[in-house]
Order: C-alpha cells, then structure tokens, then sequence
C-alpha cells in the first residue's frame, strides 16, 4: 500500500504552529478531518495510483506564545510517500515570513515497472 | 507608634523553584508558584491563600522560609503532575490537538490539571492547638473542574483558518476540472457534499473549535449558505468564473487570518485562558509530634472550592483582571484538641495583572459554631494585600502584608497581628 506522511517543523522554539490540509486523491477528499498532519495516511495500492492526481495544500499558522512577535517564524515542510517501509520519494520545503504560509502539491502516479 | 512596631512580624521569603519542565507558557507570576500549594495551605504558613488556577507543571519544587512559633524556619514543599509526569509533552511546537486548543472534557481536564503536593514545617503551636510541637507535613492534590476558554481572536483564527483550508482545497480542484458543463454539475454535488461534511465535523468538534452550539451555528451556517447561493444561485456557468469566485474568496479569508494572526500575536499572552474556572483542592496535615515517628498526629482535613474570572483588559498589552472566591471546610483533629470545632472559610481575592506588575488583594473569613467560653468571637479573618513585579523570566519579587488568621478559636479575641512578607520567586530552570 503507498502511503503518505506530512511533516512540520517549527524552526524556533519560542514559536507554536498549527496546521491544516486539504487532500484530495483523483477529486476525492481523502482527509477530511483536515488535522493534525496526517502520518501513513493510506492513499491505495500502487497499481490503483496508476495516473491519478493527488492534489495537496498544506497550511500552516504561527503563533507566538509570548507575544509581540512580527515576523512570524520560518516553518520546514515535509512530505514522504512511502510503500510499507521502503520511502519511494520525500520533497522538503522552506516557507517564507507569511502567516500563514501554504504549501502546494500535485503529483501525478506512474508506474514504473 | 512602637505599638505598632512590636505588632510587625517581618518574614523574609525566598523560593526556589524548579519547573523541570515547563508547559505552554502562561504568565509566570502563576507558572513560578508553588507558596499556595494544597500542602502549604493546610499547614496555613501561606503568603497567598487564594490563587487563580494554572496550567500544573511536571514537577516545581520549593524552599519558602516563613516565621513559625516567632522564629525564621524554611519549609520545603513539592508538587507533581501525575499526567505530564506519565505522558511526555509533544516537543515538535503543535499548538493544536494537544496542549492548548482542544479543551478535553471534564473528566480528561481532572486527569491533565491533577496535582500531587507535600509540604514540611515546624508546627505551629497555636495552628496546631494541644499537639506537642514537631514537624507538620502538609499532604495535597489539587485539579481543575471547569477550565478556561481562549480568548475570541483565538477562536475566530481557528474557524478561519480551516474555513480557508476548506476552501483552498475546493479551489484546488478547479484547476484540475474540465471546462464542461457535466463536470461543473458533478463539482457543485461534490462541494455541496464536503460542505456537509465539514460542517458535521465542526459541530462535532466544538471544544476543539471552542465554540458553543449556537455561535457555531452563527458564524458557520450563514458562511456555508453564502457559498452555496453564490455558486448555484448566480449561476456561475464555466470553471474560470467559479476559479475567480473561489480565488477571491480565499484572498478575503486569507487576509482575515492574517489580520487575526497580526492581533494575536501583538498581545503578550495570547493564548492566555479567560473566562470562569473552578478548582477543588483537598489537604491533610499532619505532626510528628517530638519529631518522633510514635509521635504522628492527624491534625486537620481541609476540602475547598476556588472559582475565578479572568477578562482579558486590553488588546495588545497584558492586562488581566482575575476575581477569585474561596470556599473552605477544615475538619480538626477535636480528640487531641488541635481545636474544639471546625473551620467555614469564605473570602475573595482580586488581582490585576499588568504587563510586568502584579497587585492583590484577598479578604477571607473563618468561622466556628463553637468557641471556648473565654472566647467571645465566633469568627477571625484574613486580609493581605500584595505586589508582584517580575525582573526577568525566572525571578519575581513578591511582597505583601496584612492580618492572617488568628491561630485557633482561643486567641479569636486577642489583638489582631500584622505580617509583611518581601522576597523573590526565583526559578532556577525554565
């Protein structure tokens, strides 16, 4: 089964986040509850995936606990697919200052072999 | 003049504290105390006898050096939080699930808040009436009943931000639609669908959204009915249009979020709880009469109820005023004459809070149905006025001063003493 893994990080400590995501497999909303970021968030089996979209935007707010803090802190972006245990492909992503900041994806599946 | 001076009992106060480690950050005039402790209550060598109730820590330990029988004596207190001890705190920096957005139901916040705490001191012979004087130890658990809720830019942030991401994934799909009308229509039955079903999920998840049925009701509804009229009812025919309502829409949301996000993070404790809370507290102290292990004594059982309302003055600097109450039975140990009856306390205690500085005052009354005949007072009472101020993170200067409560219904009718306490919260990790 392939699989999918969002990651945050915070590249502060003094800074919390909060994130939500929209994913959608081949037009189906396949996590609704929109939080926490999903992790082995089962997408199909891999000949299933066969040319089918998998459209994502992650996002993501910050908040400073202590207060008075502009502008908000950086956030890391992570997104795994994987197959059981073997890790097929992973991209990683810097936001900018923005609050919130978004992260998009869209990958198309094809089977290789 | 001199009167009044040999009334003076000036205790000199020093705490160390050690919050091993520390919880979502709340103002550190509560995070650094641990002098109104369960264990230190019932031992009543207290410099605050009503506090406003906190996020617990895993463990804070402490020195307080206090007067007790007319002589400077430290007394040592600590207290643990059975939960964050069990269950290690998330360290990736999630506001969300775990630590502060979702409130968990009652049950789940007796778990998260319980306290465990124990205190030693000398006793205090007029405290602990007949009992020979030894060591006292004051055993406690606290927990909170009703917690607080976050303030309203919070909550309109949180209903923003997954409205936004709701519509951001709608908007998503558009760009990957056909341009045809069989697509729009299967895309309009979709939309209506998740709709639906995000709205569910809010409703089901109002803790988490910290709204009420009826304010849920309010700001989702109208939203959801918006969107749907617009799309169905001004007929917008073809993916581009409904691309461009969508993107505009998004932008509005996206801009409302960052205004909210500007206005929570120009505060300097946004994520403070506001609102009412209440507090059950128990303690059991107990003498070792002799410092003798043969010597132990039950002395008194103490149950009480601390309600508190917090509102949040200002919204960008730190100005909150708390009103606290106390509801308060002792139960004596009658049979070794600790005291011939039980104790009601009532009182009050209000505090604001600004930025740096801290001011208090507290007023309680103590009750007995029944009081020695050489006694003419049914009643003694305890007035405290105080003054916080915090230097750094880790280190607040604390000083108070007022009445305590007269020892025990023998002395209800002697002059009432007057105490000053100055000294310095210092937490030595954070």
């Amino acid at each position: 089964m392939i699989s999918l893994t969002l990651g945050i990080q915070i590249k502060e400590n003094d800074w919390v986040y909060a994130s939500a995501h929209s994913i959608y497999l081949d037009f189906q909303n396949c996590y609704p509850q929109k939080t926490p970021e999903p992790v082995d968030l089962i997408l199909n089996y891999g000949s299933m995936l066969e040319n089918q979209l998998l459209s994502m935007i992650s996002h993501v707010s910050r908040i400073k606990p202590s207060g008075g803090a502009s502008p908000a802190q950086k956030v890391n972006y992570l997104l795994s697919i994987t197959a059981g245990d073997k890790l097929i492909d992973s991209f990683e992503k810097e936001s900018g200052t923005d609050n919130p900041s978004d992260f998009k994806s869209l990958i198309k599946f094809k089977l290789l072999e | 003049m001199k009167k009044i001076f040999r009334l003076l009992v000036i205790l000199l106060l020093i705490f160390y504290w050690i919050p091993v480690r520390a919880q979502l950050p709340v103002p550190n005039f509560e995070s650094l105390k641990l002098n109104s402790s369960p264990g230190f209550i019932v031992l009543e060598i207290e410099p605050d006898n009503i506090q406003r109730p906190g996020s617990p820590s895993k463990f804070i330990g402490g020195i307080l050096n206090s007067t007790i029988n007319g002589k400077l004596k430290p007394n040592v207190a600590f207290e643990i939080s059975p939960y964050h001890l069990i269950y290690q705190k998330d360290t990736s920096s999630k506001i969300l699930e775990t630590d502060f957005l979702q409130r968990t139901g009652f049950f789940k916040t007796i778990g998260k808040t319980l306290t465990i705490s124990m205190a030693t001191s000398e006793s205090d012979t007029t405290v602990f009436g007949k009992l020979k004087p030894g060591t006292g130890v004051g055993l406690g658990v606290r927990f909170i009943l009703i917690d607080g809720k976050i303030n309203k830019d919070l909550k309109a942030w949180n209903l923003t931000r997954l409205k936004l991401i709701f519509l951001e994934g709608i908007e998503a799909q558009l760009a990957n639609l056909p341009n045809d009308t069989a697509s729009i229509g299967l895309f309009y039955l979709q939309m209506e669908r998740e709709m639906k079903q995000f709205e569910s999920i809010s409703y089901h998840n109002l803790d988490y959204y910290g709204y009420s049925l009826k304010e849920m009701h309010d700001s989702l509804s109208k939203w959801k009915d918006e969107i749907m009229y617009d799309v169905a009812v001004m007929k917008i025919k073809s993916t581009k249009n409904l691309d461009k309502y969508f993107g505009a829409e998004v932008k509005k949301l996206g801009f409302e979020e960052n205004s909210l996000l500007q206005k929570i993070n120009a505060k300097k404790n946004p994520l403070a709880k506001e609102g009412f809370m209440l507090e059950f507290a128990a303690g059991q102290a107990s003498v070792f009469q002799k410092n003798e292990w043969s010597g132990m004594a039950h002395a008194k059982t103490t149950f009480w109820l601390t309600p508190s309302w917090r509102i949040n003055f200002s919204k960008t600097d730190l100005t909150l005023f708390d009103f606290m109450g106390v509801i308060r039975y002792t139960i004596n140990n009658k049979k070794d004459s600790v005291d011939i009856d039980d104790y009601f306390d009532m009182g009050v205690r209000a505090q604001v809070t600004q930025n740096k500085w801290s001011s208090s005052v507290e007023f309680i009354s103590r009750w007995a149905t029944d009081v020695p005949a050489t006694t003419k007072k049914k009643y003694t009472y305890r007035l405290a006025m105080g003054i916080d101020y915090k230097i750094s993170d880790v280190l607040t200067f604390k000083f108070s001063f007022g009445s305590n409560f007269d020892g025990n219904t023998k002395t209800y009718t002697d002059p009432k003493q007057m105490f000053v306490l100055g000294g310095l919260n210092i937490g030595l990790f954070k």
